[in-house]
Formats: structure tokens, sequence, C-alpha cells
């Protein structure tokens, strides 16, 4: 009795108690914490800490080891108008543990000397006048904006965004403006990822600048309604202002700037809330983009010609009409596939309401299937399954790399070109609660020769109509799912007439037995099928000068249109159903661990174009597909592909430090199958031996057999 | 080749089925509503949101709160300004998990309290809010069970019981001079009896677009919930990470999952504009018959004599607590004395009627240094009221008397 109420007048007098002294002017508030991240698994590739995407050597993704970060992030109220704030942060790339405090090569390499980095640094004033509330000067992560106009910066970049930001707001705070200006970043904001030209000698870069403004209007809880618009302007040196290329060479009068490209997006929004059931919000936007042709669109986020498209959404949220506790919500959309955005961050889940491709065949690289260790850029996935692979550098918009990922961590799918809509219907019922989603996708950017004109006359690879329209559009590692697998980071295919449809059904129930189980079903369906080419002549622009897009000589592999092609549109067709059913149980093991088991299992049919749309480089050592060099992206895949997953998730919680670790074992298998071009019509071809030939190799026809391992664990330290 | 054709219409008439099933006549049993004005997510009046896309006007706006009986507890829905946000998708500011992982239960944004007064006796029951709300709970209305919707329920309890036994061993410290294991373990289990009695931290929670359910067990409270009980609701931003003072690194309130304010806009803090005073208490809307009963509510706190913020509750049922009125003003909700008796399809509610008593000027505290005017009077008067409450003996309140003057 006498503990409990000394342990009652303890929590009482705590809270009566003088209250500890807020941290006065002057006095520094520091917090942060400690992460550190273990990983494992049987690919055994050691890159980095992370699942990146890239394929600079040295800076792709691996499952190997163990490292540690540390970031302490200070705060300081100088005066009562003026606060500032900060982060110090270690780099953690390649912090092995194994460098052993990086001596030897590693200290000198900025991804593995353990060096501790300034951070998001600001300074926030609050000058009390009445037409302006605050002032932001440096890091933000620009988050109170638009995904379709400024975007939020993902956590990798989230301090490495700097700029001016002022916010105010009137008429007793229903009205509230932002206006800000966001230094743009060189490494990527612009045409071929930069914000320069070509000639280093007209380079002007430190006062490019995104210019933002939003201005909201809220006079009644039952609605609201905002216009935000953003201007990108990217300046070089005028080219008359080097010495030989002009007559205006003098410095003495200033250096006259042009424009390398601008872009101007203006959008407007409203919601309604007014009504008892029924919740409705829309957007439009448009975007106008303007640039100086000729930088090319090989690499590049951006067009290579001018353009302006529009974008829209409609979304309507209906509860508890009826029927208590149904939910529907509904959303219409379109997405330009010309809108350019280039500070916008429309990843899919962003934007949509859509699950979309989450959850599908995919991990790591999607892109490249097999490859081997002694290709490496070839050889970062591993995961048969038919997807197409559009993720790691979203085209369009900037803010969606895929880059320093996590396998647990939902992969980011461009929306360029999307439109249809989405149903999300969810029902709860004491302990159980249902969720669906039907969605279905058209696409803007379903086109052919990317909307222009189809040329028949391939004599040589510049006279394809394909080639002369959509050199305009990104293409990055080449042109989209072309035929076999293909290119992860393009958005735009020379020839497309997709439709998408999803759907989603889940239940889950809690089992109110000893700490309680949490019971999960999961089923998934989605059906994606792209006709391509769609005529007679298509098929000889795309495929008459041999594999749209890649810069090879053709030769080898189309050697004969007639047979392979002639006749045949839908010989290139690809269609894809992916299946997923899963179900999971969790349960709190004990009050500081809770535990859940999963298990999933995928079921993927493809067919992806035929035989005669082969592997246009060279094998190695004239082995067939499975061994492809560097860059496999046209590995074969149509066939049918099984994934099974068992997976454990902990999460562990103690006293103000926390771990969490999934470890996941998949084993599955391909079984592939192969069409040919039969008089005019996409017929099954049925091997008779133990391969099916083709100009650049044999393809196996038995069933492949995979299996994986992967673990990551992480602990944090939050003070 | 295989094909999942078939399987897609199948699986589609099996969900039409399952839903069928499920939606046979609800058999609920009776329970009630309370509503609160719409556009008051703003605390005492100058409270902005976040800099945040997942945070905006009418994100943390309580609309209203209906309770639905089971046969061994008690379904609270509350539904709210706006679309609950989904952590699916999020990465956690620190260490880039998915958000997911952390909040498991469907919402991630807020935090919401429920100090519930069962047998409505003034000065019966405790006062005090789990830190970080910075406010208490009017005598009047003092509370035997609170109720602590939270994304993290595991670990804001966790938390929390390391709060208290940080506080216990300082207490254990300054009375003995030392701290030995068996007090430690002795504090740590009286400690967890003590959270178990007093708190609930609901687990079973679902989110359906601007609605939020979770399930409270009779075994907690005693019996189904109430309406003659008197409820005060808070409702906070959920810091989900916990990202500040969980230990005293530096001098500032240990709060717990609570988004603290701050002058100007901020991306981690809820703003004060206009010139408003930095020492209000960061709840972004309370349980209140009108808007000007919030403001006044949230805006009545001296820090001279220590003072807090007293939130006021409602009862359905409009029960007043019986016995003397003590300190700042008592019960608010007066509504119409009938109980709202629900079904399938609904529930009426009662609409508490705005009632406010006069709340007292604070008294100044003459005393030499500074803190000690703040501090030392209400601390005393505490101080009895725990020793006639029969809380503390003669001995314990002796001690602590002690200690208190030896500050001045």
């Amino acid at each position: 009795m006498k503990s409990r109420n000394l342990v009652l007048a303890a929590a009482v007098s705590a809270a009566l108690a003088a209250p500890a002294p807020k941290a006065d002017a002057g006095e520094m508030e520091w917090f942060g914490a400690v992460y550190a991240k273990f990983l494992d698994g049987d690919r055994r590739y050691e890159n980095a800490l992370y699942n990146n995407a890239d394929q600079t050597p040295g800076e792709a993704g691996g499952d190997q080891g163990q490292g540690i970060e540390f970031e302490l992030m200070f705060r300081n109220q100088v005066s009562k108008q003026v606060e500032i704030g900060g982060r110090l942060k270690a780099r953690f790339n390649q912090n092995f543990w194994t460098n052993f405090g990086g001596f030897g090569p590693q200290e000198s390499d900025e991804r593995s000397a353990q060096y501790v980095k300034m951070r998001g640094v600001y300074a926030i004033i609050t000058p009390g006048y009445e037409w302006i509330d605050s002032a932001t000067i440096g890091s933000n992560d620009f988050g109170m904006f638009d995904p379709m106009t400024q975007g939020k910066y993902r956590y990798i970049d989230r301090d490495n965004a700097s700029g001016l930001l002022f916010q105010g707001s009137a008429f007793g705070n229903d009205m509230r403006w932002d206006v800000a200006r966001v230094s743009l970043p060189r490494l990527f904001a612009g045409p071929a990822f930069v914000t320069r030209g070509e000639d280093d000698a007209l380079k002007l870069e430190t006062n490019d600048a995104a210019y933002v403004g939003q201005l909201r209007w809220s006079s009644s809880t039952d609605w609201n309604a905002t216009a935000i618009g953003v201007y990108v302007r990217d300046k070089e040196v005028a080219p008359n202002e080097l010495l030989d290329d002009g007559d205006n060479e003098d410095i003495r009068d200033g250096t006259d700037v042009v424009t390398r490209y601008d872009n101007s997006v203006l959008g407007l929004k409203a919601e309604y809330n007014g009504f008892e059931h029924f919740d409705l919000s829309g957007s439009y936007y448009y975007s106008d983009y303007n640039v100086d042709e000729g930088q090319g669109a090989r690499f590049s986020p951006l067009l290579n010609e001018d353009a302006d498209d529009t974008s829209w959404f409609l979304n309507l949220d209906i509860g508890d009409f009826l029927i208590p506790d149904l939910t529907f919500n509904l959303q219409a959309f379109h997405i330009g596939a010309d809108y350019m955005s280039v500070q916008a961050a429309r990843r899919e889940q962003d934007v949509l309401l859509t699950s979309g491709w989450m959850n599908t065949f995919q991990w790591g690289r999607p892109d490249y299937n097999y490859g081997n260790r002694e290709n490496g850029s070839s050889a970062a996935g591993l995961g048969y399954g038919g997807w197409n692979g559009e993720t790691q550098q979203v085209a369009g918009n900037l803010m969606a790399d895929n880059d320093f990922t996590d396998f647990d961590e939902p992969v980011a799918y461009g929306v360029n070109g999307y439109e249809g809509f989405t149903i999300v219907p969810k029902y709860t019922w004491n302990d159980w609660e249902f969720s669906g989603e039907y969605s279905y996708f058209d696409y803007d950017s379903n086109w052919q020769a990317c909307g222009g004109q189809i040329a028949n006359d391939g004599t040589t690879p510049t006279d394809v109509g394909y080639r002369t329209s959509c050199d305009q559009y990104p293409m990055n590692e080449n042109n989209h799912a072309w035929g076999l697998g293909g290119d992860w980071r393009n958005p735009y295919a020379p020839y497309q007439d997709r439709e998408t449809e999803i759907f989603a059904f889940n239940a889950d129930y809690f089992l109110d037995l000893m700490n309680g189980f949490d019971l999960s079903f999961r089923y998934k369906f989605i059906d994606d099928d792209d006709d391509r080419v769609k005529s007679e002549a298509g098929l000889a622009d795309a495929y008459g000068d041999g594999y749209a897009g890649a810069a090879i000589d053709r030769s080898s592999w189309v050697f004969d249109f007639d047979s392979q092609f002639r006749g045949c549109e839908g010989c290139d067709d690809r269609d894809a159903e992916y299946a997923q059913y899963g179900i999971s149980i969790g349960y709190q093991l004990h009050p500081d661990l809770y535990a859940t088991f999963l298990y999933d299992y995928w079921d993927v049919s493809l067919v992806d174009g035929t035989v005669d749309v082969a592997k246009p480089v060279e094998s190695v050592d004239g082995n067939g597909f499975e061994f492809s060099n560097n860059f496999g992206y046209l590995e074969y895949m149509t066939g049918d592909h099984t994934k099974n997953r068992v997976g454990v998730l902990l999460n562990y919680f103690l006293s103000g430090v926390e771990f969490g670790a999934s470890a996941d074992w998949f084993w599955g298998d391909y079984d592939p199958d192969f069409y040919t071009n039969d008089n005019g019509r996409r017929a099954k071809l049925i091997p008779t031996g133990e391969f099916v030939a083709t100009p650049l190799g044999d393809i196996a026809d038995d069933t492949v057999d995979f299996d994986q391992y992967r673990l990551k664990a992480f602990m944090k330290v939050s003070f | 080749m295989r094909t999942n054709k078939t399987t897609l219409p199948a699986l589609k008439a099996l969900m039409i089925l399952t839903m069928s099933v499920v939606m046979l006549p609800d058999a609920r049993a009776e329970g009630f509503m309370v509503t609160d004005p719409r556009g008051d997510d703003f605390g005492a009046g100058d409270l902005v949101y976040p800099n945040r896309d997942d945070m905006d006007k009418g994100s943390l706006d309580l609309e209203r709160i209906e309770v639905e009986h089971r046969k061994d507890g008690t379904w609270f829905k509350v539904r709210l300004g706006r679309k609950i946000p989904d952590p699916k998708g999020q990465l956690t500011y620190v260490g880039k998990e998915p958000l997911q992982k952390l909040a498991r239960h469907g919402f991630y944004t807020f935090n919401i309290d429920i100090y519930v007064d069962r047998d409505r006796v003034v000065g019966s029951g405790r006062t005090d809010t789990l830190p970080g709300r910075k406010m208490s709970v009017s005598q009047n209305d003092a509370w035997e069970k609170a109720i602590v919707l939270t994304p993290r329920p595991k670990v804001a309890r966790a938390y929390y019981s390391m709060f208290l036994e940080r506080e216990r061993e300082k207490a254990i410290e300054a009375e003995k001079g030392r701290v030995d294991r068996e007090d430690v373990l002795q504090a740590q289990e009286d400690i967890q009896k003590e959270i178990s009695k007093y708190f609930f931290f609901p687990e079973q929670i679902s989110v359906t677009g601007r609605t939020i359910r979770f399930f409270v067990p009779d075994s907690f409270l005693g019996e189904s919930a109430s309406p003659e009980w008197g409820y005060s609701v808070l409702v906070t931003g959920c810091e989900v990470e916990q990202l500040s003072k969980v230990v005293e690194l530096t001098p500032g309130e240990f709060n717990l999952m609570v988004i603290p304010a701050a002058r100007g806009r901020h991306r981690d803090r809820f703003g004060i504009v206009n010139d408003s005073d930095g020492n209000q208490p960061p709840v972004i809307d309370v349980l209140a018959p009108s808007i000007d009963e919030q403001k006044r509510m949230l805006s009545d706190y001296d820090t001279r004599v220590d003072r807090l913020a007293a939130a006021r509750a409602i009862s359905p049922a409009g029960t007043i607590s019986e016995g003397s009125a003590v300190g700042q003003g008592g019960t608010v909700a007066m509504g119409t004395p009938t109980r709202a008796v629900g079904g399938s399809g609904g529930f009426s509610g009662v609409s508490p009627q705005p009632s406010v008593r006069p709340v007292p000027a604070p008294v100044p505290v003459p005393t030499d240094s500074p803190e000690a005017r703040r501090t030392i009077p209400a601390r005393l008067k505490t101080l009895n009221t725990l020793r006639d409450d029969g809380l503390i003996s003669n001995e314990e309140y002796l001690a602590l008397r002690r200690k208190i003057l030896s500050e001045i």
C-alpha cells in the first residue's frame, strides 16, 4: 500500500511539481538518433548498405554487412522571433563495420570514410508582423505544397533542398499564403539530369530556382480552395558573351543570359466536406514546358521539346451511407503524358488512391532478371516475374528516386500518362475489417510511333518514324518494355496500346485469444495488356530495322522481317496476369516483442512477344539468354512464373531503443513458353528438343528453379 | 498456359457473398453520441498545423464520438474533419523505416485521450493528464479511468512506464539518499499495476475514411461506457517517432508522443501565430460545447501559480458532479438529461448545451524567490489534498513538506 501510494504520489507530484524549465532563449536543445543496420542474404553483393538501383560502379545495391549512422539535431530559440536548427549526420552508404574505422583505401572514399556532414541547417524568423507569420531560410523539405507541383522531398533528399519560404495568413486565418524560392538541384533538375548546358563556359547553376506560390482560402469548415503555381527557370550565359562567339563579349556591361528551359505549372484545388456522408475534392493542373532543344532526351527526366498538358483528379469519399461502417473511396484521374513538372513528386502512392504495383513481383532492380557476378550491372536483381520495371528514376518528376531504398520499402512507380479510375470499398464489423479495390488504367501515352508519323522506309536508323518522334521523349536505359522486359525508368514506349485492371481484396480479423492474434488475408490480381504495334506500317517502322531504340546493329537478329513479323500485328503483344495470395498472423509474443509471420504466393502468366523478338546483343560463350552480358535488358521471360515467400517480421521495443527485423525466404520456378509468327498469327511453339533456337543463341525450355534468402535488421535509439 | 482469368469472377463472387453475410442485421446494443463543434482545431485559438502534406485544417478536428456497446466491452467511434492518412507508403523521419512498421493500426498523426469520470463525485479521482498535454482535468470531473488512443499503444505505455520509473527513483533518492535494487523492482511492479488500473491503450483499432474505432473492454472500464459518466477528451498531434525529450539530455518537459507547439510555422511542431503565448497547451481540439468554451478552457492557465488549463467533462446524459465545486470551473456540458438510444443503422445523440461556471481569479503568492512565488503554495495545497484523501501517510506528508519548504 505504501509503495503504491508512493508511486501515485510520485506521479501526481511529477505532474504538479515545479515544471522543468523550458529551454530558455539561448539554450541549445539537442536530440537525435543512432541507427544501425544489419544485412544478410544469399546473393552476396557488398556494394552498399542499401538496395540501390544505380549502375555506377560501387554505387549499386547490396545485401551484406553491418553499418551504423549517427545523427544529431540541434535547435535553439535565439530570441522570441528567431529560431535556428540543423542536423549533423554521418554518411552511411558503405560504412561497413568491417572497414575497421576506414583505414586504407576506404578512408579517402566518401562513401565509407564515416565523416559527419552538416545537413539541414535553417533559421525561422517570426517577426510578429500582421502580414507574415514566419520566414524559413535554409533547409526544408517543402512538404507544405502539392505533389503535382512542388512535391515533398523524399527521405534521402530531405535535408538536401534549401530555399526561402515565407508564410502568412489573413482574414482571421481564413486565408493562408505560402511563397517559396527553392534552389534548383543541379544534380538532376533539368534535361539530361543537369541544370547547365553542354558548354562549360556558359554554365550557370547557382541562381537557378523554382518559384512557388500558394494561396488557400477556407472561410468555412465545409470547403476550401487552393491556387498554386510554380515557375522554374534554368538560365545559362548567352552564347554571344563568349569571346569568339559574338559581338558583345565585353563583360564590363554585364553578362546576358538565356533560358535553357523553363517550366510553369498552375493548379487549382477545391474540397467540400459539408455533406454528412460525402466528401468531394477535385484538382486541375496545367503545365507548360519550354526547352532549348538539342540537349537530347536519351538520359533525361524531361522531354526534349516544348510541351504543355493537363492533369486532373476527382475524389469522392462516401462514409456510413445507408450502411454503417461501410465506406467507398472513388477516384478518377488523368495525368497527361506531356505533363512536365520538374519539382513534382509524382510517385504512385503520392497521388493515386490505388495500391498499384506494390507487392507485385519485384525486388531490387526489377529490370534485369538473372545476370551473373562477372557482369555486375545486370546482377542486381533477382525476380523472375514478368514486370515492366518502370521504377528507378521516374521520368517527368524528380523526387521519386528509388536509390537508397531497402527491400522492405515500397518501390516508387512513376505515373506519367496514367488515366482511369479507382474504387476502394471498406467495411468494418466488430473484429472484422474488409477492404477491396478495383482500378482501371488507360494510358495517355498510348500511341503509335510516339504520336508521330510512321515511316516505312527503314533503310537507315534515322529514317524510321518512331525514332524521329520518340527522340523527344526520355529513353534512359532504352525504350520502355520493348519486346522483352526492358527499361525500368521510362514510362514512354514508341508503340503502346496498354490497359491495366487491378482487383484486390483484403480481410483482417482480430482473434481475441490469449494476447490477441491479428489475422490477415490478401488477394491481388492484375491484368496488364499492351498491344503495342497496331498496324502493318508500324511493324515495319518498329522492327523493320531492328529493335526499337537500341543503338546496335540489328541485322544480326532481325534477319528476315517477313518471316519474323510480316502480317502479325499480334506477335509483339504483351499480356501479363499477376495473382498474389497471402496470409499473415501477428501476435504480441512478449509485452516488448511483436511478431508477424506471413506467407505469400505469386503466380504470373506472361506472354511478351515471340521468340522472333530475340535478344539483340551477343550472348557470352554462345549461350542463351540466361548468361547475358552486361545489360541483359531483353531477358526472355515469357511463360509461367511462381514465387513463394515465407517471411518473419519482428518489432521489439525497450526503454527508448527499438529493434526491427525482416527475414524472407523465397522459392519458385519459371516455366518458359514460346510463341512464333504462324502466317500472321501468334501461335504457341512447342519445342521438340531441349532448346528453342534463335539467331543469337538457344533458349532452354527447361523449368528454372530459384530461391533466395534475405534479412534486414535494424536498431534505432532516439534521444 | 495457365490463366487466372477464371479466378477473377470466383473471387468477386466470394467477396460479394462474404459482404452479404456480414451485412446481416446488425444487433448492436444501445449507445450514445456526443458532438463537438466543427472547425475548432486550433487549440486556444492560435495554433496552426505543421508544414506537412499529411496534416491540414480538419485533420485533428474532433467532430463526434459515438459509443456502441458490445457484450464484453465498448466500441468508441471517433470522427474527424478529414480523411485519416494511412501510414502505408510513408517513411520515418529518422532511420528511414516504413512507417507502417511502427504505426501498425492504420493511423499515425494524432492521439486522443479520454479521461472518464465514472463516479461523478467532485474531487474523487485524478486530475492529471499524460505528460506533454500541459493540461489538467477539472477537480469537478476528476477521472478514474483514462483511454489513450495512440498509434503505438505498447510503445506509449513503455515510454510512460520509463518516465514514471525515473520520477519514482528521483523521489526515492530524495527521501532515502540512495536507490536500491529492491526499490527499483518494487517501483516497477507498482507502476505497472498503477498504469493497468488507470490507463488503457487500445490495440483493437480500425480506420475507415474519417472515422477511427477502437475497443475498450469492460474489464477495464468496469462496465460498458455509460452516458451518465463525464468524458474529458483531448486531441493532440502524435509524434510517432518520439524524437524529442525521451531522456533529459537538455532541459525541457518530457512529453508522451505529443507534437509540441512553438511560435512561427514549423515542419515538426504546431505553429503559434498572432504572437500568442508560447505556454499554451499543444492540444488541438477538446470536446467542448462551443468554440468559445474551448478557447476559454485552453487559455485559462497561470504559470505563476503553476495552474494548468483544466479540461471539463461532457456528460451525454447531463449528469452533474456531486459535492462542493473545487477550483476552476466545473462540468460544462449540461445537455438535456436523456439517454440516447441506438440501434441498427445509427445513433441519436445529445448535444450538450453550454453552461460555464465562473472561474475564480488566480491567487497571487508572495514569497522571496521568483520560482517559489510561482510554485510553492500550489504544491503545498496539493500535498494537503493528498494527505486529506489518505493517499499518503503523515510521515510521507511531513517529509515532502520539508522538501518543498527547503526550496524557499
